[in-house]
C-alpha cells in the first residue's frame, strides 16, 4: 500500500499562444484548489488554453466545479478553453455531470491543440 | 586398605606367610619324627639290653645257688641219701627255684640223686647231654640250650654246675633244670616294652617257642651272634618278613641272643602318633588362619565396595543437584540416590505443592513394586503419612504394610515387606515433602541406614531451597512477562490471529521479546514482534516503552518501514533490538514487512500449501542499522494466507544452524494447511519444541488471512486528503470482490461524494470521523457513509448538489437523511444491469 503520487502541474507551450497544463493524480476535493490555481496563474489575453485530464484517474464533482470555473473565467475573458480526458472514469463523471455541454472536451492533447489552432475562439464552444 | 588391588596383594602375601610357617613347623614336626624314631630305636635296644642283663642275672644268682649247693657237705661227701633230702628240701615238689628239679649227676652221667620223686628202675643216665660233658670238660658252670626231658618230654634249660670231692677232685655234675611253660605274654611285659622279645640258644633254638625251632632267617641268627647289640630298621626280621625293626643282645654267660622283633608301626607308634597329631594342629592352625584371612579380605572388600557405592551414589546425587533446575529435577535425583543406596527398593518423592502445600508425586526411581504405574497415587501413601504426621513412618513385614497401608498392599503384586518414609524438613522446620522406600524383603534399618537417608535428604534440602526460590522467582517473572504482552489481538474482517509466548529455561528475568497486533480503525492491520536483547528489567522497560511505540505510530504511518525507522529512535546507545513489522490490508490483501536483524517472515499459501521465507526488506538489528537501511516489500497475499512472524528464539539452538530451525518451522508450517490461526500457533511451538528444549525466550504470531471479506467497513478522518487512498483501497476491494469496472468507477465516485458531502457540509472542513460501511451481498452493494456533523446546505444550490447528482445518477437507490447526531446516506445499486440514468444539467 505506497503512499501515491502527489497531484501535480505541468504547464507548456506545445504551439505559440497555446497553453497545455497537464495536470497529474485525482482532481478531487483535495486537489482541485491546487489545479485552480495553477489554472489562474497563466498568462495571455485573451488565453487559449488546454486542460490536459490524460494523468487524472480521478475527477470528481468538486474538480468539475473547478473546471466549470476555470472554462468561465477564460472564456470570459474572450479566450478558449478545451478539456482532453481519456480515463473511463473521468469520462463518466464528465457525462453525468454534462461538463462537454459547457466545455469542449476532446480525447488527445492533439485533438485539442489542432482545435484551438483551426477553430474561431467563438467557434470551440458547442 | 584402599584399593581392590592393594587388598588383593595382602591377601596373597597372608596365604603365602600362613603356608610357609605351617611347612615350617611340618618341617620341625617331621625333624621331631625322626627323632622320635630314633629314640624309640635307642629305648628297643635298651630294653633288648636290659632283659639280656635280667637273663645273666638270673641265670649269675642260679648259678652261685648251684655252686653253694655243690659245696655243701653232703655233695662233697657224695652221701645220695642226704644229698636228696637236702635237694628236696631247696627245691620242693613244684617249687619255684628249679622248677624243672635238682640233681647230681656222677662222671658216669648216672643220675644219683634227684629232688624229683624215688624212681624205680634203672639210674637215668645223661651223659650224652651236651652241658654233663661241657661241665666235665672244661669244670666251669653251664647253662644248656633247650632241651627236652627224657621221661615226661618236659622243656628245660638246665644249669649245671662241677662238684668236688673233700681233696678237690670233680666228682660229678650238679644241675638244676628250668621249666619252659608256654604262657601269654603278660600285661606287665608289653607295657615294659618286652613285647616280641624272642631268646634264642646257641644252637639257634628259639626258647620261647614250643617247638624249639629254628628262626627262618639264619643270616640274621648269624648277625647277631657277632655283634653284641644292635638295633636294625628296616631289616628282614627273624621271620624273613621284611620291613622289620630288629633289636637283640648277647647274653654272656647263657650264649643266648636276646631279640625283639618287631614291626615299624608297633615302634614308631608313639613317634608316628605324635607327627600325626602335630600335623594335624599345623594343617588346622593354617587353615584356621587362612580362613580368618579370606574372611577379613571379603569383608573389608565388601565393605569397601559398598563404600565405594556409597561415595558415588553421593557424588552421583551432588552432581544431579548441582544441575537440577527444577524440584522436580531435585526430587528425581534424590529418588535415585535413595533406591539405588538400599538395593532392592523403589524410592518415592513427594513434594508440597500450591499454596496449601498439597503433597504430590514427584518422582519414583529403582524396583518398582510390579503392577503398580508411576502416576499411581497410591505410591504416595506411606510418603504422605510420614508428610502428614511429620515423624518417621516404618511398617516392617508384609501384615504390618498391609495393616498401614492397605491400599498400597493390594496394588503390589509382589507384595512389600518393608515401608521405611521420613519427611523432608526445611532448614526452618517447614514441611516440604516426603520420602517413602518400599521393599519386597523385610529388612531391617539400622542408624546407619537412617544417617544415609539423613545425609541423602540434607543434600536434596539444599537444593530444594533454591528451586522452590526459582521456581516462584520464575513465576513471577513470567507473570510479569505476560503482563506486558496483550491479551487479545484483534479479529475481524476474516483474518484471525494467535500468538504464543514461551518463556525461556527457568530463568528468574524477564525476556525482551514482544509481539502486539491492532486493527486501526481504516481496517488496515499493523503486527509487530520483536526481541530486546538481554533480560531483565532494562530489557523489559525498553520492551514496553516500544510496544508503546509502535501502537503510536501505526495510527498516523501505514509504512512498515517507517514504523521501524521510528521505533529505531527509542533504542538507548548500545541497545540491541531486533523487530519485524507487518502492515496488512485486508481489503486489498496488500502486505508490506520491514525486518531489522530479525528472522525472515513465513507465509503459507493457502491453496497451495507452499510456504515462502521472506527477507529481501531487512536491515541489520536496531541500534546498529541507520535509517536509510531500513527498507520495506510489499506483496499480496494469496487467498488464503498465513502469515507468521516469531523472534529468532524459536528457531534457534545451540549448535545448530539457525538455517535448519528455520526448516524445521517451516516444515512445521506447511503441515498445517486448512488448521486455524491457534492450532497453527501451537503446532509451531511443539515442532519447535519437539526436537530439543527452547532455552531462550520465544514470541510468535500467527496472522491468517483467510478470503477478502465481503463487507468494507471502516472510519475515516474528516480529512479530504485520505480520500485518494480510500478511493483506491475501496476499487481494489470491488476489484477483488469481482465487481466490473462500470461499477467499480460508479461505486467509488458515489462513496467520494458522499464522503465529501459529510467532510465539507457535515463537518464544515474541521474535521470529525465518517463512518463508511459497503457490503458486497448478492448482486447487491449496499453503501451507507454517516458523519456525526451539523448539516449545513451548500450554497448557492441548495437543492442538488453535484455530489448528489452524482450519487443518484450512480447509485439506484439513494437516501440521505440528517439528523441530530448527524447525516446517514445509504446507497443501493444493484450489480449486472445497466448505470443509472443520465439527468440533466
Amino acid at each position: 500500500m505506497p503512499e501515491e503520487p502527489a497531484f501535480a502541474v505541468h504547464v507548456s507551450e506545445p504551439e505559440p499562444g497555446i497553453e497545455l497544463v497537464a495536470l497529474n493524480g485525482d482532481l478531487d476535493f483535495a486537489s482541485g484548489g491546487e489545479a485552480s490555481a495553477a489554472l489562474a496563474a497563466l498568462n495571455g489575453d485573451p488565453r487559449r488554453v488546454v486542460v490536459d485530464l490524460s494523468g487524472v484517474g480521478f475527477v470528481d464533482s468538486s474538480g468539475v466545479k473547478m473546471l466549470v470555473a476555470a472554462a468561465r473565467a477564460v472564456e470570459d475573458d474572450g479566450g478558449t478553453f478545451v478539456v482532453c480526458a481519456a480515463s473511463a472514469a473521468v469520462r463518466r463523471v464528465i457525462d453525468i455531470l454534462h461538463l462537454d455541454q459547457v466545455v469542449r472536451v476532446v480525447e488527445t492533447p492533439a485533438e485539442a491543440v489542432a482545435a484551438i489552432r483551426d477553430g474561431a475562439p467563438g467557434e470551440v464552444k458547442s | 586398605l584402599t584399593s581392590g588391588a592393594q587388598r588383593r596383594r595382602l591377601l596373597v602375601g597372608g596365604i603365602v606367610a600362613v603356608l610357609a610357617l605351617a611347612a615350617l613347623a611340618g618341617n620341625f614336626a617331621w625333624r621331631q619324627y625322626d627323632d622320635g624314631k630314633r629314640h624309640a630305636l635307642n629305648e628297643l635296644r635298651a630294653r633288648v639290653v636290659l632283659a639280656a642283663a635280667v637273663f645273666d642275672t638270673y641265670f649269675g644268682g642260679e648259678i652261685s645257688q648251684l655252686r653253694t649247693i655243690a659245696e655243701t657237705p653232703a655233695v662233697r661227701d657224695e652221701n645220695t641219701a642226704s644229698m636228696r633230702a637236702y635237694f628236696r628240701r631247696v627245691q620242693p615238689l613244684n617249687g619255684t627255684a628249679f622248677s624243672g628239679g635238682l640233681g647230681w649227676i656222677d662222671r658216669d652221667g648216672q643220675v644219683r640223686a634227684s629232688s624229683g620223686p624215688t624212681r624205680t628202675g634203672p639210674a637215668l643216665n645223661v651223659a650224652d647231654r651236651g652241658y654233663f660233658r661241657t661241665v666235665l670238660a672244661t669244670d666251669k658252670p653251664f647253662i644248656s640250650g633247650g632241651l627236652i626231658s627224657r621221661h615226661g618230654q618236659r622243656r628245660l634249660i638246665v644249669m649245671a654246675v662241677p662238684t668236688h670231692d673233700a681233696n678237690g677232685r670233680l666228682s660229678g655234675v650238679l644241675a638244676g633244670a628250668l621249666r619252659l611253660q608256654q604262657s601269654a605274654p603278660s600285661k606287665q611285659s608289653v607295657a615294659l616294652g618286652f613285647q616280641g622279645i624272642v631268646v634264642i640258644d646257641r644252637d639257634g633254638q628259639e626258647l620261647t617257642l614250643t617247638s624249639f625251632a629254628h628262626p627262618a632267617n639264619t643270616a640274621l641268627v648269624r648277625l647277631m651272634r657277632k655283634h653284641q647289640a644292635e638295633v636294625l630298621s628296616d631289616t628282614r626280621g627273624l621271620t624273613g618278613a621284611g620291613g622289620r625293626v630288629v633289636a637283640y643282645a648277647t647274653t654272656p654267660l647263657a650264649g643266648w641272643i636276646t631279640a625283639i622283633d618287631r614291626s615299624p608301626s608297633g615302634v614308631f607308634a608313639s613317634a608316628r602318633r605324635v607327627l600325626a597329631l602335630q600335623l594335624a594342629s599345623i594343617v588346622a592352625a593354617a587353615l584356621l588362619i587362612l580362613g580368618l584371612l579370606i574372611w577379613i579380605f571379603r569383608r573389608a572388600s565388601r565393605n569397601a565396595v559398598a563404600e565405594r557405592q556409597r561415595s558415588e551414589i553421593a557424588a552421583e546425587l551432588t552432581r544431579s543437584l548441582a544441575d537440577a533446575y527444577t524440584s522436580n529435577d531435585v526430587a528425581a535425583a534424590l529418588a535415585t540416590a535413595l533406591s539405588k543406596s538400599f538395593a532392592g527398593s523403589a524410592a518415592v518423592v513427594g513434594l508440597a505443592e500450591g499454596s496449601r502445600g498439597e503433597l504430590t508425586l514427584a518422582a519414583v526411581a529403582g524396583e518398582r513394586p510390579s503392577t503398580i504405574p508411576v502416576g499411581d497415587p497410591v505410591l504416595l501413601a506411606p510418603a504422605a503419612a510420614a508428610y502428614e504426621r511429620g515423624t518417621k513412618q516404618i511398617a516392617s513385614g508384609q501384615a504390618a504394610v498391609a495393616k498401614a497401608f492397605p491400599d498400597l498392599q493390594r496394588a503390589a503384586a509382589r507384595g512389600i515387606a518393608t515401608v521405611y518414609a521420613t519427611p523432608i524438613l526445611g532448614r526452618r522446620g517447614g514441611r516440604l515433602g516426603a520420602v517413602a522406600l518400599l521393599l519386597a524383603d523385610q529388612v531391617p534399618f539400622a542408624a546407619t541406614d537412617d544417617a544415609l537417608v539423613e545425609a541423602h535428604l540434607e543434600q536434596a534440602i539444599q537444593a530444594l531451597g533454591r528451586t522452590f526460590r526459582q521456581e516462584r522467582d520464575h513465576e513471577v517473572a513470567v507473570e510479569l512477562q505476560r503482563s506486558l504482552l496483550p491479551t487479545e489481538l484483534p479479529a475481524q474482517d476474516d483474518v484471525a490471529f494467535a500468538a504464543r509466548y514461551h518463556a525461556g529455561g527457568t530463568g528468574v528475568e524477564v525476556g525482551g521479546d514482544w509481539y502486539d497486533a491492532v486493527r486501526r480503525p481504516d481496517g488496515v492491520l499493523h503486527v509487530s514482534v520483536g526481541d530486546v536483547a538481554g533480560r531483565g528489567i532494562a530489557a523489559a522497560t525498553l520492551m514496553a516503552q516500544l510496544r508503546n511505540a509502535f501502537r503510536a505510530y501505526v495510527f498516523d504511518c501505514t509504512s512498515p518501514a517507517e514504523i521501524t525507522r521510528r521505533l529505531r529512535r527509542h533504542i538507548p546507545s548500545g541497545g540491541m533490538v531486533t523487530t519485524v513489522c507487518l502492515t496488512f490490508d485486508p481489503y486489498t490483501r496488500r502486505f508490506g514487512y520491514s525486518l531489522a536483524g530479525h528472522p525472515p517472515i513465513l507465509i503459507l499459501d493457502g491453496t497451495t500449501g507452499t510456504v515462502s521465507a521472506h527477507s529481501a526488506a531487512g536491515s541489520p538489528p536496531l541500534g546498529f542499522a541507520s535509517a536509510e537501511s531500513i527498507t520495506e516489500e510489499w506483496l499480496t497475499l494469496p487467498e488464503p494466507a498465513t502469515v507468521v512472524a516469531y523472534t529468532d528464539g524459536l528457531v534457534e539452538r545451540r549448535g545448530v544452524n539457525i538455517d535448519a530451525g528455520i526448516e524445521r518451522i517451516v516444515a512445521v508450517l506447511a503441515e498445517t494447511k486448512g488448521s486455524h490461526a491457534g492450532q497453527t500457533a501451537e503446532a509451531l511451538l511443539t515442532g519447535a519444541v519437539a526436537e530439543d528444549a527452547i532455552d531462550d525466550d520465544a514470541a510468535l504470531v500467527v496472522m491468517q488471512a483467510a478470503v477478502v471479506p465481503a463487507l468494507f467497513d471502516i472510519e475515516i478522518p474528516a480529512d479530504a486528503r485520505v480520500m485518494s487512498t480510500l478511493r483506491r483501497r475501496l476499487e481494489t476491494w470491488l476489484c477483488l470482490r469481482g465487481i466490473d469496472e462500470t461499477e467499480r468507477i460508479d461505486a467509488v465516485l458515489a462513496v467520494h461524494e458522499a464522503c465529501i458531502n459529510s467532510i465539507e457540509h457535515g463537518y464544515q472542513l474541521n474535521g470529525g470521523t465518517v463512518w463508511l460501511r459497503v457490503e458486497h451481498g448478492g448482486d447487491t452493494l449496499a453503501i451507507a457513509v454517516e458523519d456525526s456533523g451539523t448539516w449545513r446546505p451548500p450554497t448557492p444550490d441548495p437543492s442538488r448538489g453535484r455530489g448528489t447528482q452524482i450519487m443518484e445518477a450512480t447509485m439506484q437507490a439513494t437516501d440521505i437523511t440528517h439528523g441530530a447526531a448527524g447525516t446517514r446516506v445509504a446507497l443501493r445499486q444493484r450489480l449486472g444491469t445497466s448505470a443509472g440514468v443520465t439527468p440533466a444539467v
